[in-house]
């Protein structure tokens, strides 16, 4: 069994599993700006790394900021509680984090949220 | 003391001595003016008492007064101390809180760090790695222990603040409690100098003053216990010896009830 580095986190209660070529950094939740006529789940812009990024709502908690690499620009996860970073064992369509299988976050989901905000603007 | 020679005395009525001392004892009802006396004796009794009664009350509020008067002071002392101690809890709450910011930022890091151990890769990122775990696992610990001390003095200042809150209900009551003490001690001085204008019109009235009425209440005692021993011991003793035996002391006290009853 091969490892996997990346993050693992926290979706409302379920944990999920960020590889870390995906992941830029976590930082404490910054000011976010409401966009106008977003699509739902999209929350804003703000200011994190020295970057403007949008902000897309995964999950319900507000405390800490995803920074993500989305096809080479800084996008901004809400709703994730980082739990562990390192490198775990990989299971099919995941990792092995506590003995249990965590599913890798899909990204895909975000992009179709994305699109949609592309469209909208 | 007053014997049978007392020369200022009336002289003896000679069918006095000859009805005998329990004879004369043992006449008829009392007059109207031992009557009014008696009567006159109760009301002093009674205003005696009432001034009694009065004096007792008006101390016991008095004492009643001090006591809330402290109470008061000492229950001020409670509050304020309590405020400040709720006011520090607060702050420590406060700091509680700092603390479990410094701990999330300080996971938050160690995990920065162990990201970036995994994009250095090889044995200095597993080392990195390794360090930036174990410091996410102090401070999440820290983090845990941070909070529940926060849970807990945001209890205590809860409880603080009840509590103070009760000791002020408590102080409310007690001001309450001290001016119905100070209306009721102005009632019972009221009521004294209505017992002292009472005593002067009672003194007017009835000629007579409770120094008087209780010298003569007490000589009434003596008297009735006089009698009592005289009829105990009538039928047991000869009549004659028990006369022969009293006359001396009280001969001076029949001619003064025998002059009376000829005035009368």
């Amino acid at each position: 069994m091969s490892g996997a580095a990346g993050l693992v986190a926290e979706r409302d209660g379920a944990r999920v599993f960020l590889p870390h070529g995906a992941v830029r950094a976590l930082v404490r939740m910054p000011k976010i700006e409401p966009l106008p006529r977003a699509p739902r789940g999209v929350l804003g812009l703000a200011l994190a790394l020295g970057e403007v990024m949008l902000v897309v709502s995964v999950g319900s908690a507000q405390t800490d900021l995803v920074v993500c690499d989305w096809f080479g620009e800084a996008l901004g996860l809400a709703g994730l509680v980082p739990v562990r970073a390192g490198t775990f064992d990989e299971a099919p369509g995941g990792i092995l984090f506590e003995d249990r299988l965590t599913p890798t976050f899909d990204l895909d989901e975000v992009g179709q949220l994305l699109l949609r905000t592309g469209s909208a603007a | 003391m007053t014997d049978g020679r007392d020369s200022k005395l009336p002289p003896a009525d000679p069918k006095r001595k000859q009805s005998g001392l329990l004879g004369f004892l043992r006449r008829g009802p009392l007059k109207q003016e031992s009557q009014t006396f008696l009567e006159e004796n109760a009301l002093w009794r009674a205003h005696e008492l009432a001034e009694r009664a009065s004096t007792e009350v008006t101390r016991d509020i008095q004492r009643l007064r001090t006591g809330l008067g402290k109470d008061r002071t000492a229950l001020e002392s409670i509050v304020d101390r309590g405020r400040a101690l709720a006011r520090r809890s607060e702050d420590f709450t406060r700091s509680s809180q700092r603390l479990i910011d410094g701990y999330e930022r300080l996971a938050l890091l160690s995990l920065n760090t162990g990201l970036e151990a995994n994009r250095i890769g090889d044995k200095a990122g597993r080392a990195l790695g390794l360090v930036a775990e174990d410091i996410r696992s102090h401070a999440s610990t820290g983090g845990e222990l941070a909070r529940g001390l926060g849970d807990s003095l945001g209890e205590l200042t809860r409880e603080l603040e009840s509590l103070v809150e009760t000791i002020e209900h408590s102080r409310s009551v007690g001001n309450e409690l001290a001016q119905a003490a100070e209306r009721a001690e102005t009632a019972g001085a009221e009521g004294q100098r209505a017992l002292a204008e009472i005593r002067e019109r009672l003194k007017k009235a009835t000629g007579s003053d409770p120094e008087t009425m209780r010298a003569i209440a007490e000589v009434t005692e003596h008297a009735r216990a006089l009698v009592s021993g005289l009829g105990t011991l009538t039928g047991k003793v000869p009549e004659r010896l028990v006369i022969a035996a009293v006359r001396p002391v009280l001969e001076p006290l029949l001619r003064l009830l025998a002059t009376d009853e000829e005035g009368a």
